[in-house]
């Protein structure tokens, strides 16, 4: 034997946790995950811990220290940091870091506390990870993903009820997520008659500001890993760039650099997207999903509005496919350093029978697609089951 | 969260190249919820320009005359105000459009 596999997951609840803070959900994370996996700190030879905002919206940096003070521990931790996927990143260099070293076992954290600050200091704080210029005129996260939404619309002829219908099928799935921030169904007439955030986004259109915590244990020890039955095995995990300024981007309505980490993912795996049964993906708001399918090369470039309009990825449909079965970013939540680890948490759920009434039946890949800024930054992680 | 006016002051001598040339609308949005820095101005309408020579910017769209900019549109770079004054009272200027018309 000889891979790295996940050997376990847990995570906070996802949401408004105004009694909980930063080192709160740190180490209510780390502890949770520990018990689930029965090993002590003693066996971990480091931690990746991602976040995106306590250093703008806390003061909070040199994290790695105070998350050695937390747990007790003086082993290597590493501050993780690329926007919105720095999950997804810290898990691609965990990966790395067990590939350098055999025999070894790491903890991925991610944190984010958000909702101590108000939704224009939350607002500006996420559009940091934005270019000089469009900070300047005035663009937020909302923004950006609302140019590209209104170039899609425009060029392949779609509305907004289109849109609408990737939020209503994570609302479906996020009312089995107990753990997720929302667990409401929403219906199309819902998005539709609530406010703009940024045309042609609106508020149910996107993900909302979450507070949260999610960890998972990666290790190549063989030992470890034939004790684990409940295991998954790291297929592939590829990180792709672009710029990080919308306007220099060869198209609007298209991420290259999630085109490029799914490419090399799916090329060193030898598989294909008919062979992945469940995916978490970046659904920060509900274009970003489509455009993330047909990027993928599960849907068919511009055929996506019609496709979410069908809503073929929702776990009743029994397509072969379901998107998102945690709620996605949009019902689960999105505390910004934590969604990475948590989609790969929820592909150790579903990939070993134990996601609950969300279960996706005969799994045998999963994928996660985290994405930070408006595409500047992908990673496409690819899971096989092995129980 | 700080903002520099001389981090502006920087941009200006790329900005400064737009001014009085007229693009074309890419595409664009209406932000209803700002950040601090532009919340007084919300809502406003941002897009992405493309000129002649390919180069790219973006710009709040202001003196708009109906209820939403048409991708495609003409505009013309100004010279506008871009935020509240600073806490140091410094009015920071740099790239607006307006509609371009007889183009």
């Amino acid at each position: 034997m000889s891979y790295s596999a996940v050997i376990g997951y847990s995570s906070t609840k996802f949401g408004e946790l105004w009694n909980k803070s930063l080192s709160d959900l740190i180490q209510e994370s780390a502890k949770m995950v520990l018990d689930y996996t029965k090993i002590t700190l003693e066996n971990v030879d480091a931690i990746f811990f991602s976040n995106m905002l306590a250093g703008v919206l806390e003061n909070n940096l040199h994290l790695a220290a105070k998350i050695a003070d937390i747990l007790q521990t003086n082993i290597p931790i590493f501050r993780v940091e690329s926007a919105c996927c720095s999950g997804g990143m810290a898990f691609h260099l965990a990966q790395n870091y067990l590939l350098a070293n055999p025999n070894s076992t790491v903890m991925v954290l991610g944190s984010e506390k958000m909702t101590d600050y108000g939704v224009e200091d939350v607002t500006s704080a996420l559009a940091a990870a934005a270019s000089g210029d469009e900070q300047e005129a005035g663009l937020t996260f909302p923004g950006l993903y609302g140019m590209i939404a209104e170039r899609y619309l425009d060029q392949f002829n779609y509305t907004e009820e289109n849109l609408a219908h990737i939020a209503v099928k994570n609302h479906f799935h996020g009312k089995l997520n107990k753990n997720g921030h929302f667990q409401n169904q929403i219906s199309v007439s819902d998005v539709m008659n609530s406010g703009y955030v940024a045309r042609p986004l609106k508020v149910l259109d996107c993900s909302p500001i979450s507070d949260g915590a999610a960890s998972i244990i990666l290790t190549n020890k063989a030992e470890l890993i034939q004790q684990r039955p409940k295991h998954i095995q790291v297929v592939a995990t590829e990180v792709a760039s672009d710029t990080i300024s919308l306007k220099n981007r060869e198209s609007l309505v298209s991420l290259k650099s999630t085109k490029i980490a799914a490419k090399k993912a799916f090329d060193k795996s030898g598989l294909t997207p008919k062979d992945i049964g469940v995916v978490e993906l970046h659904d920060c708001f509900t274009i970003a999903e489509i455009i993330a399918l047909e990027d993928l090369g599960f849907w068919e470039e511009g055929s996506g509005g019609y496709m979410a309009q069908m809503e073929t990825t929702r776990i009743d449909k029994k397509s072969g496919l379901v998107v998102n079965p945690s709620g996605g970013l949009k019902a689960s939540g999105h505390p910004i350093g934590a969604t990475g680890v948590k989609q790969i948490g929820e592909i150790y759920l579903q990939l070993t029978g134990q996601a609950g009434d969300r279960q996706v039946e005969n799994l045998k890949y999963g994928l996660t697609h985290n994405v930070g800024g408006s595409g500047g930054t992908a990673v496409v992680n690819i899971f096989k089951a092995k129980n | 969260m700080m903002t520099s006016s001389i981090k502006n002051w920087r941009r200006q001598k790329i900005s400064k190249q737009f001014l009085g040339k007229i693009g074309k609308i890419v595409t664009w949005t209406q932000i209803f919820s700002a950040g601090n820095d532009h919340k007084t101005y919300s809502p406003y309408f941002v897009a992405m320009v493309e000129f002649t020579d390919g180069s790219k910017a973006y710009g709040q769209l202001v003196d708009i005359p109906n209820d939403r900019p048409q991708t495609g549109a003409a505009v013309k770079g100004v010279l506008r105000k871009l935020q509240e004054p600073t806490k140091d009272e410094i009015v920071t200027y740099g790239l607006k459009f307006v509609i371009a018309y007889n183009f």
